[in-house]
């Protein structure tokens, strides 16, 4: 039980990941409005949420269509569908001097939610109201949840995927690491328990690589409209699927060599450093465009989607990946050392 | 023997044995004919500069496939243990790779010339050749390092059907497509010079793809 406790801290951690990726709701956000341009004058709109709870606290349900950071033009709740429909009225003054407005929402229980630059305002149209009124912008909190997942504009739920498709392809390279160490010392040192590891280490990493793959893919989908793009993260994911499956064919069509094992490190040694001059150097030089957070400009996780609240599951479930991945490995060694020593 | 005298020695053997079957040569030359040819039919009009590269990289990857993948044909068995007791394992790669290197480049200016007798000359109107040349040179070399070692460990695997495209290809990705973006920009035009950056970056590779090979190879070649 001592001896082990590494294993119970990994699941542990598997398990707190996952369940509070599937359990924890989104925090409300504002999906989408019925319509994106609004003419001068009486202008009704119907709203779309996202865990907005309009009808549970519609009471204190109010809105404003923020100018700039000081100005607000106010508007009317007009109708309440359901929780997550609303009908709104608002009066577009004539002087006017921005025509992208951001939409903002509270009410007790979410407090402010907003769509950023939701309306466009075509002064060319309408019938304008004599007089401009304006509020203060005014940001309101809600009812304090203790844990929610951030609310992301185009990908929504599907940021839980985060808690999956990350740690796969971390554990994925920590077991590609550990490969490679082993092949090079399986060359030092000619001991067949290091090739057996680094077979079985390559093994589970080919496991975690094609379940990274599964993952991004349907991501991919959802977030970026296909299965597969061109990416400059997706060639490496490739290569290094590729190269793991090639790996293993060497090792099957190698099986009647005396000299098996040290092809297979001479192969696994070449491939790792194939692997990391496409992932780590390529990108840099070609200028490969990535859709990815954090490359080529766009805004990485960290900056302000990886908040301290997806960072808590996050993080947890990263280390548990990875503690499972070297888990895993280390029974597959095991069961192939039993076989080595019995044929 | 000297290392270098070694190298010497063993490229002299290469060209030899080279010579004494033309056949071999004159089958990738062909190859590359056939393929162009291929490619000629089937495009109804001449190809934008981008497809044309394209097309150009396949071919060559798979000519050197055509040329490279039977360098060790000739060191399997009894010859094996024969060069394995006369010359070191490192002077060996190195022949190896010179030889292969050398065959690749002018494998790669038979293509060049092939590329432009079928698919037209318009797309090589504002090509920078030195810039190009360059390319294809260390191109050549790098193909050469990454093919000459898989060949090595195909020859021990007694080249079953199709193991070296399965173990080869997916390790000439970095390499392709580097030399791939640097070869577009020559045939825009722009000078070696203008694009430091991916020469660098060929060359870096080159680097690191020689280094492995002269570190890896000895451990494939003593059994």
């Amino acid at each position: 039980m001592v001896k082990n406790w590494w294993k119970i801290v990994g699941a542990v951690l598997v398990i707190y990941a996952t369940a509070f990726s599937f359990l924890r709701p989104l925090e409300p956000g504002i999906i989408q409005t019925d319509k994106t341009e609004l003419i001068l004058g009486q202008n009704t709109f119907s709203v779309t949420g996202y865990n907005s709870h309009f009808v549970d606290c519609s009471s204190s349900l109010k809105g404003f269509l923020r100018v700039d950071s000081v100005r607000a033009i106010p508007i009317t709740v007009l109708y309440i569908k359901d929780n997550v429909h609303a009908e709104f009225s608002v009066n577009i003054p004539a002087n006017l001097d921005r025509t992208v407005l951001d939409l903002f929402l509270s009410n007790d229980r979410t407090g402010s939610i907003f769509l950023p630059a939701a309306f466009r305002v075509d002064q060319s149209k309408g019938n304008p109201a004599a007089l401009a009124e304006y509020t203060n912008v005014a940001f309101s909190s809600g009812e304090d949840i203790s844990f929610e997942f951030p609310f992301q504009l185009r990908i929504f739920d599907t940021i839980r995927n985060l808690n999956f498709h990350v740690p796969m392809w971390f554990t994925m390279f920590v077991l590609l690491g550990l490969s490679l160490w082993y092949s090079i010392r399986y060359l030092n040192s000619d001991k067949i328990e290091y090739d057996l590891k680094a077979a079985s280490s390559a093994k589970v990493a080919l496991i975690f690589c094609t379940l990274g793959l599964i993952t991004g893919s349907i991501w991919a989908r959802f977030a970026w409209g296909d299965w597969w793009t061109t990416d400059a993260k997706l060639n490496g994911a490739a290569v290094s699927f590729l190269l793991l499956a090639a790996y293993f064919i060497l090792r099957k069509s190698a099986e009647d060599k005396p000299n098996k094992a040290k092809i297979a490190a001479v192969y696994n040694i070449l491939s790792f450093f194939m692997t990391m001059a496409l992932i780590m150097v390529l990108p840099r030089l070609t200028g490969a465009a990535s859709l990815h957070p954090g490359e080529d400009g766009n805004p990485a996780f960290s900056s302000y989607d990886l908040d301290s609240n997806l960072r808590m599951v996050f993080y947890p479930a990263c280390a548990g990946w990875i503690i499972t991945g070297i888990w895993i490995y280390n029974l597959h060694y095991r069961i192939s050392n039993l076989k080595n020593t019995q044929s | 023997m000297k290392l270098h005298r070694q190298i010497l020695t063993l490229i002299k053997k290469d060209i030899s044995l080279e010579y004494k079957s033309l056949e071999s040569l004159a089958g990738i030359v062909l190859f590359l004919l056939a393929t162009v040819y291929t490619c000629f039919l089937t495009f109804k009009k001449m190809p934008t500069a981008e497809i044309w590269n394209a097309l150009f990289w396949i071919i060559i990857i798979f000519s050197g496939f055509n040329a490279i993948s039977g360098s060790f044909k000739n060191e399997i068995g009894g010859k094996h243990f024969y060069l394995y007791f006369l010359v070191n394992p490192k002077a060996l790669i190195f022949a190896k790779i010179i030889y292969n290197s050398t065959l690749m480049l002018t494998l790669s200016i038979i293509g060049l010339a092939i590329f432009a007798l079928f698919l037209g000359t318009n797309v090589l109107e504002d090509i920078n050749f030195l810039s190009f040349f360059i390319g294809l040179l260390l191109t050549s070399l790098g193909l050469s390092g990454i093919l000459t070692i898989i060949s090595a460990i195909a020859s021990q695997l007694d080249f079953k059907g199709g193991i070296i495209t399965v173990l080869g290809l997916p390790l000439l990705f970095p390499l392709i497509l580097i030399s791939q973006k640097y070869s577009a920009q020559a045939l825009a035009g722009v000078s070696a010079s203008g694009n430091m950056n991916l020469l660098l970056g060929l060359l870096t590779l080159n680097i690191a793809v020689i280094t492995l090979s002269y570190v890896l190879f000895p451990y494939l070649w003593r059994q």
